[in-house]
């Protein structure tokens, strides 16, 4: 914080090098030292080492300087004139945390943040456009309940289009009440605006299927964007989930059940085979005695993209699908 | 209005717990202040703060006073660290350690007004990374982790002054979800003695914090 400090066997202190009082170089230099760095200060420090015969000079923690200086902090502070008082010692500590997490932060590398957070806004988006859909058709199906078409999307085209029923190409008759402009003209509006989150999310999803596979290559290829960036999601970061045992993997978005199963000991519910990966078409469209199986099988390959992904970004992938077909057909064929 | 000073710099108003506001009309967490006289008192919500808990669950010892040197991990958004900046004064400071940057955004506006307090990001598993730290008259263990017991000892070795004191929180489901609360907290407590430190006070959370425990010790 101070400064750099040399000590020899005994703990004698041999040399020194004081830092600049100004808490952004501050916080540069510890940050260097934390993470083995040569820097100007060092470098000075081990040069007059070398000189008055010191060769074999450790930086490695803990070390006998590191104690000294911890012991002697603020005596060391205040003899060495480096700052005129406790407070001022108080405040320069206070800055220099300040200005080091600061810097910290900006470093961290979250291109992963930066999936989580589009796909869980695209997840937020379905559950709300699930909602007003919902509304739409009930309250749109007072005036009109014979429209049904499947897909809602469709559904509220239709009323941004046409409005009244009457307007409608095929429309013969219907049993539903008859609604004056102002009614008509309050659906459309909440209809357009409706359609326009349709819009929002088809966007989100064409940017995740753009951002997914130059971030994780073999996630993204092995699951599909979507799938891999919702793990993703819920791990909390691609080094987490690299760093996650594949049982867990396999159980990511299944942890209420789980953590319920584990504690009256799988008397009220069993213990869940699949979390979010159940929405992969392999394990979903599974015989249902299949899918523990292919739910594990699966959640084994997806540890070893997300690692390849974590710490190579090389795109591996097409070994990995290859394997992961081969032992899919190996387990689909043993039942 | 009743008041009364339970712990040096922690005062019990009506049987609610607070604390000298260090700055006038600051409540940095929508807190409630109150004043009496030319005093101005913040209260210490209990259901937000570990220490606030264990303090109204009866605990006999709280070691901590004006000046102090306190390291404390797992300072997350600095509730409980408002408090103790306010007991330990401007003589006083707080190392504070987190390791989610996530939480920085909160922390930071309460370290600009609290001075004392001097945020880290970094990891408490690693000491070496905050190896400037200076030796401190007490740690301060909240970190939800299976470990938490040894990550609280290894820091302890490091900076924690002879006969300093340990403080530290025990979630007891981050170590176990299946076994009773109460065999957890014996077996941490039990590690700690094994270590050499002299247990003062263990207690319930209950029903603030849920299966959580709460350890005063001295090394």
């Amino acid at each position: 914080m101070i400064g750099l400090f040399a000590v020899d066997e005994k703990g004698n202190l041999l040399a020194r090098r004081l830092f600049q009082k100004e808490p952004t170089k501050i916080a540069e230099a510890l940050a260097n030292f934390a993470s083995g760095k040569r820097f100007n200060e060092l470098e000075g420090l081990i040069g007059e080492l070398r000189k008055k015969g010191y060769e074999d000079v450790s930086t490695s923690q803990p070390n006998k300087a590191t104690e000294f200086v911890r012991e002697n902090f603020r005596k060391l502070a205040i003899e060495l004139k480096f700052v005129k008082n406790q407070a001022e010692l108080n405040n320069l500590l206070s800055a220099v945390g300040v200005a080091s997490s600061k810097a910290a932060i900006t470093k961290v590398g979250r291109r992963d943040k930066l999936i989580i957070q589009a796909v869980s806004a695209f997840n937020d988006l379905d559950r709300i456009l699930n909602l007003m859909s919902e509304r739409i058709r009930e309250w749109y199906g007072l005036h009109y309940p014979e429209f049904r078409p499947a897909e809602h999307e469709k559904f509220i085209e239709a009323i941004v289009k046409y409005g009244n029923r009457e307007k409608f190409e095929k429309f013969t008759t219907s049993m539903g009440m008859q609604l004056v402009a102002e009614d008509i003209a309050i659906l459309q509006r909440y209809a357009a605006r409706l359609k326009e989150l349709y819009v929002l999310r088809s966007e989100l999803e064409k940017y995740l299927n753009a951002l997914v596979p130059t971030e994780m290559p073999n996630m993204s290829a092995l699951l599909g964007p979507i799938l891999a960036a919702r793990l993703l999601a819920q791990a909390g970061s691609l080094e987490k989930l690299a760093k996650m045992p594949s049982s867990t993997v396999q159980l990511l978005g299944a942890e209420k059940a789980l953590f319920k199963a584990l504690r009256t000991k799988g008397k009220e519910v069993k213990v869940p085979k699949f979390g979010i990966l159940f929405t992969h078409p392999d394990i979903s469209s599974a015989p249902k005695e299949q899918q523990g199986k292919i739910a594990r099988l699966l959640a084994a390959k997806v540890s070893i993209a997300a690692r390849t992904d974590f710490y190579t970004k090389e795109d591996r992938s097409k070994e990995l699908i290859e394997d992961y077909r081969r032992k899919l057909e190996e387990a689909r064929k043993a039942g | 209005m009743e008041i009364k000073e339970k712990f040096p710099g922690i005062f019990l108003i009506d049987g609610k717990l607070a604390v000298k506001n260090q700055i006038s009309g600051w409540r940095p967490f929508g807190e409630q202040l109150i004043k009496v006289g030319s005093t101005e008192y913040r209260f210490w919500d209990p259901n937000r703060s570990k220490l606030a808990a264990a303090i109204m669950k009866g605990l006999k010892v709280v070691p901590i006073k004006e000046g102090d040197k306190i390291l404390y991990l797992g300072i997350a958004h600095g509730f409980t660290a408002s408090f103790i900046s306010s007991i330990i004064g401007k003589n006083g400071i707080i190392y504070g350690v987190e390791f989610a940057p996530r939480v920085f955004n909160e922390l930071l506006p309460v370290t600009e007004k609290a001075k004392n307090i001097v945020p880290i990001l970094g990891d408490a598993r690693k000491p070496e990374t905050y190896s400037w730290v200076e030796t401190c008259d007490v740690v301060y263990v909240d970190i939800a982790q299976p470990d938490l017991t040894e990550v609280a000892i290894r820091n302890c070795k490091a900076f924690l002054k002879r006969g300093g004191y340990l403080l530290l929180a025990i979630k007891t489901q981050s170590i176990d979800v299946t076994a009773p609360a109460k065999r957890i907290i014996d077996c941490e407590v039990e590690k700690l003695r094994a270590e050499g430190f002299e247990i003062l006070d263990v207690r319930s959370l209950e029903p603030f914090e849920e299966r959580h425990g709460f350890v005063v010790a001295r090394m």
